[in-house]
């Protein structure tokens, strides 16, 4: 090619880098119906409903979740995130656990697996480190949405997973095939953290206060959930239960970014 | 010529790999040489307005019992009954206390330490007690989910939230938390007069 067009690509190229947008993909405005968990008191029932569509703009979000690699880059640059250092405020004593070390995961195979044991401060230092955020709940649910393209498969996917007892180890993040959005590891691999997890909801009696104990206590109307909502259920019903200092082994994260 | 641009153009471009880089924050790791409990809530570096408007950050409470609790001044119904508590936690404590009472709003937009000051007078909250908070989004979602408290905002700028008044001793670190509107006051005015005699 051409000189000036060498030079045009060497300039552009980088900018998308400066604006930190690579690995990201641009998700389309459209509407989505966030679905809603609710306890009524009155009813002595757990409600379940999809509310009235909500509009949302386009934004940027991760291909894939964060992996051992990237959070290691993190730790290294801000030692005040590693196992030794964080506050016990900010994340709990499993946090990192599985870490060879303060500042890697160890071993370079896992190097590409998704970092997981990191609680919701830990996932949001690392997004604002780079100018960006954790995703909103409504932007990761229409994200996996994925305007309903693969909506049978991909609900027996997520249900199919759930059902499993997680004895495998991970799979690298990124790759399985991406959905119509361009997006990897929605569906099948960990749990995600949203920025806003702890969203209210109507009553906290909802579960027991053991740490190991069942995510949720069931209620009247919980046997009316179609299938394709149990497993929407089971992720709302998952991430409200969360402490934002909490860690798990199947819990990570990706980050978003607004498009200004 | 043309081969300087060119050069240019690889120096510019390696130049802007390299500004791609973690953006430095610090957290409060210390104050005055003495560090942070591990388990402080004043590890929350954010900045604060108080009803004076006055800029501080949360480590400025410490050295006595906080006790902290988040609502907002349009709020209809429970944030009152929250308020009316704290007010009547501190009518039983001694007048020589040095417990502070901390009232965060939920409401980055709409209450503005002027608004904070005037639901102050109105509900008699003094100033020597009373620190009534404004924050960004960040600082009011950071503080929430330190304290374990859940929120929503609805579409009408209202905030649907928990109610929990928490105890936090003189470093900071959260040592008591009541749950819900119904509980009274007895329990909390305990633990601020074990924390006050620095019972352990």
């Amino acid at each position: 090619m051409t000189k000036l067009k060498l030079m045009l690509l060497i300039f552009i190229t980088p900018l998308f880098s400066f604006a930190g947008m690579e690995g990201m993909v641009a998700v389309p405005a459209g509407t989505y119906r966030p679905f809603v968990l609710k306890s009524n008191s009155k009813k002595g029932a757990l409600q379940t409903f999809r509310s009235i569509p909500v509009k949302l703009a386009s934004f940027y979000m991760d291909q894939k979740v964060v992996t051992n690699q990237d959070f290691s880059d993190f730790v290294k640059m801000h030692p005040e995130w590693s196992r030794s250092e964080v506050p016990v405020i900010f994340a709990d004593e499993h946090y990192l656990s599985s870490w060879k070390s303060d500042i890697s995961s160890g071993g370079t195979d896992r190097q590409k697996k998704p970092v997981t044991g990191v609680s919701w401060f830990a996932a949001k230092a690392y997004c604002e480190s780079l100018g960006k955020t954790l995703p909103t709940t409504d932007q990761w649910e229409y994200a996996l949405e994925d305007k309903g393209r693969n909506s049978p498969a991909l609900k027996n996917q997520i249900l199919e997973w759930y059902s499993k007892p997680n004895t495998r180890s991970l799979q690298d993040a990124g790759s399985d095939s991406a959905n119509g959005y361009g997006l990897h590891d929605m569906a099948g691999v960990i749990w995600e953290w949203t920025l806003d997890f702890n969203a209210f909801m109507a009553e906290d009696e909802l579960r027991d206060n053991s740490n190991t104990g069942s995510l949720f206590c069931g209620g009247g109307s919980l046997g009316k959930l179609s299938a394709d909502d149990y497993a929407t259920f089971m992720r709302f019903s998952f991430r409200s239960s969360l402490k934002a200092k909490d860690t798990t082994m199947n819990l990570g994260f990706r980050c978003a970014k607004e498009k200004s | 010529m043309k081969s300087h641009l060119f050069l240019l153009s690889i120096v510019a471009m390696i130049f802007f790999f390299e500004c791609r880089t973690f953006a430095h924050d610090h957290h409060e790791a210390a104050i005055g040489g003495e560090k942070l409990s591990s388990g402080s809530l004043y590890n929350l570096s954010s900045d604060w307005q108080t009803q004076e408007g006055k800029t501080i950050k949360l480590k400025a409470l410490q050295g006595h019992p906080v006790v902290i609790a988040m609502a907002y001044t349009s709020c209809p119904s429970s944030c009152p009954l929250i308020v009316n508590q704290m007010k009547q936690l501190q009518s039983k404590l001694p007048q020589t206390t040095g417990t502070v009472f901390v009232l965060a709003s939920f409401d980055s937009k709409r209450d503005l330490p002027a608004k904070l000051k005037k639901y102050a007078e109105q509900r008699k909250l003094d100033e020597q007690h009373w620190f009534l908070l404004h924050g960004s989004r960040n600082s009011v979602q950071e503080l929430a989910a330190t304290l374990g408290i859940r929120y929503t905002e609805d579409s009408d700028g209202d905030f649907d939230h928990s109610n929990l008044i928490s105890v936090l001793d003189s470093k900071g670190v959260i040592r008591f938390q009541q749950a819900g509107l119904n509980s009274g006051v007895k329990e909390l005015q305990e633990k601020i007069s074990d924390l006050e005699s620095g019972r352990p």
